[in-house]
């Protein structure tokens, strides 16, 4: 908790850099650690998770399906009126503004903390409004309430409570050397902290 | 023989529109600097915006609330069209979202956002769908300025919100 508070005040140190206009890239974060990226960095870097949920048409979707592409994993509910549809919507903007190549090769990966209301036919229409111009769909991600809270033990990030709905807003990149080195937090930047890191991260020899 | 030059009449018109002029002059004025006064809205919302929802049941709103007078005001409650409930929501200590008990305190003199992660109005249970083009009409009810009524564009998912 302490560690999310922390960040909180470290998005809130990098809004008041940013300044007018179109924010130059050293001035999306300015926190350490970050190195080349401009989400927050992860030191140490954090591995790709192994879990198994069920993916909207019901079938089983382990994570490890992801390895290898660049990764965008997101935890929330699509009941949610607002960080949850505006991270989902930042997500689609930072991989459509990618090199083809680049967005190909992305995939982006959402997992329900709200079990009970989330079928696989909500996440499946709440999903389509993010993804309907992008080459790969997003995976949508269900499970009892257990399976969700081990993806997210996983994961490293605090388990959701209150039905899901407060939950971590923290979304992962993982690379295509199976790492996670960055993760990101709502902002005003959001979408641009993405999208300049989806390419270092999209190639085997990045570390 | 009596009647007043023409010249005199015109003056007078001028002064009158002039005047009229200056009132509503002062509006916008105090709306960017937060300078109070006797012709001013005791409350201006600007930048308001609904961003088109993913979900068929829930939407948000969002706004700055200038409050131009030198007193306190409280956003007590807000009422729309376009659902059954509208809440205010604002960011809590542990960086969730909750419904004030006792309303959003906008200061004298200061103004609030409600922007993602931070705060909004929550609309639930849609009456139907919203899309990019559309109006939400609000009205924010607040403590001293009474009810205070606002059109909020329907902007797509992916759009950037109005400055």
């Amino acid at each position: 908790m302490r560690y999310v508070m922390l960040l909180v005040a470290v998005v809130v140190l990098a809004g008041c850099s940013s300044g007018s206009g179109k924010p130059k890239p050293s001035d999306l974060n300015n926190q350490p650690h970050a190195g080349q990226y401009q989400g927050f960095g992860l030191v140490p870097p954090l591995p790709r998770p192994s879990f198994s949920l069920t993916d909207t048409s019901g079938k089983r979707f382990a994570f490890s399906q992801t390895a290898g592409h660049p990764t965008l994993l997101y935890f929330g509910y699509t009941h949610c009126p607002d960080v949850c549809p505006t991270t989902m919507a930042d997500i689609a903007q930072a991989v459509a503004a990618q090199p083809p190549a680049v967005r190909t090769n992305t995939r982006v990966v959402f997992v329900t903390t709200d079990v009970k209301r989330d079928t696989g036919r909500v996440i499946a229409s709440w999903l389509r409004h993010f993804d309907t111009d992008l080459p790969h769909k997003f995976v949508g991600l269900t499970g009892t309430q257990g399976q969700i809270d081990a993806a997210q033990a996983a994961a490293h990030v605090v388990l959701a409570e209150d039905g899901g709905q407060t939950h971590a807003a923290d979304v992962l990149l993982y690379g295509a050397d199976d790492y996670a080195h960055v993760k990101y937090l709502q902002s005003d930047n959001e979408s641009d902290q993405i999208a300049h890191d989806l390419p270092l991260v999209s190639k085997e020899e990045s570390s | 023989m009596s009647r007043p030059p023409a010249s005199v009449l015109i003056a007078a018109a001028v002064a009158v529109v002039g005047f009229a002029g200056l009132i509503r002059g002062a509006m916008p004025q105090a709306a960017s600097g937060g300078i109070g006064g006797a012709a001013t809205d005791p409350i201006v919302v600007s930048g308001a915006y609904v961003r088109e929802p993913a979900s068929p049941d829930v939407a948000a709103a969002y706004f700055t609330v200038y409050n131009t007078t030198g007193t306190d005001d409280t956003l007590t409650s807000v009422a729309t069209g376009a659902g059954q409930s509208a809440s205010v929501m604002t960011e809590d200590v542990s960086g969730g979202m909750q419904e004030l008990a006792t309303g959003l305190r906008i200061p004298a003199h200061s103004s609030v956002t409600l922007k993602p992660g931070k705060g909004h109005v929550m609309i639930e249970h849609l009456v139907g769908a919203l899309r990019p083009g559309q109006y939400v009409n609000l009205e924010l009810d607040f403590a001293n300025a009474g009810p205070v009524n606002v059109s909020a564009p329907v902007i797509a998912i992916n759009a950037e919100p109005p400055r």
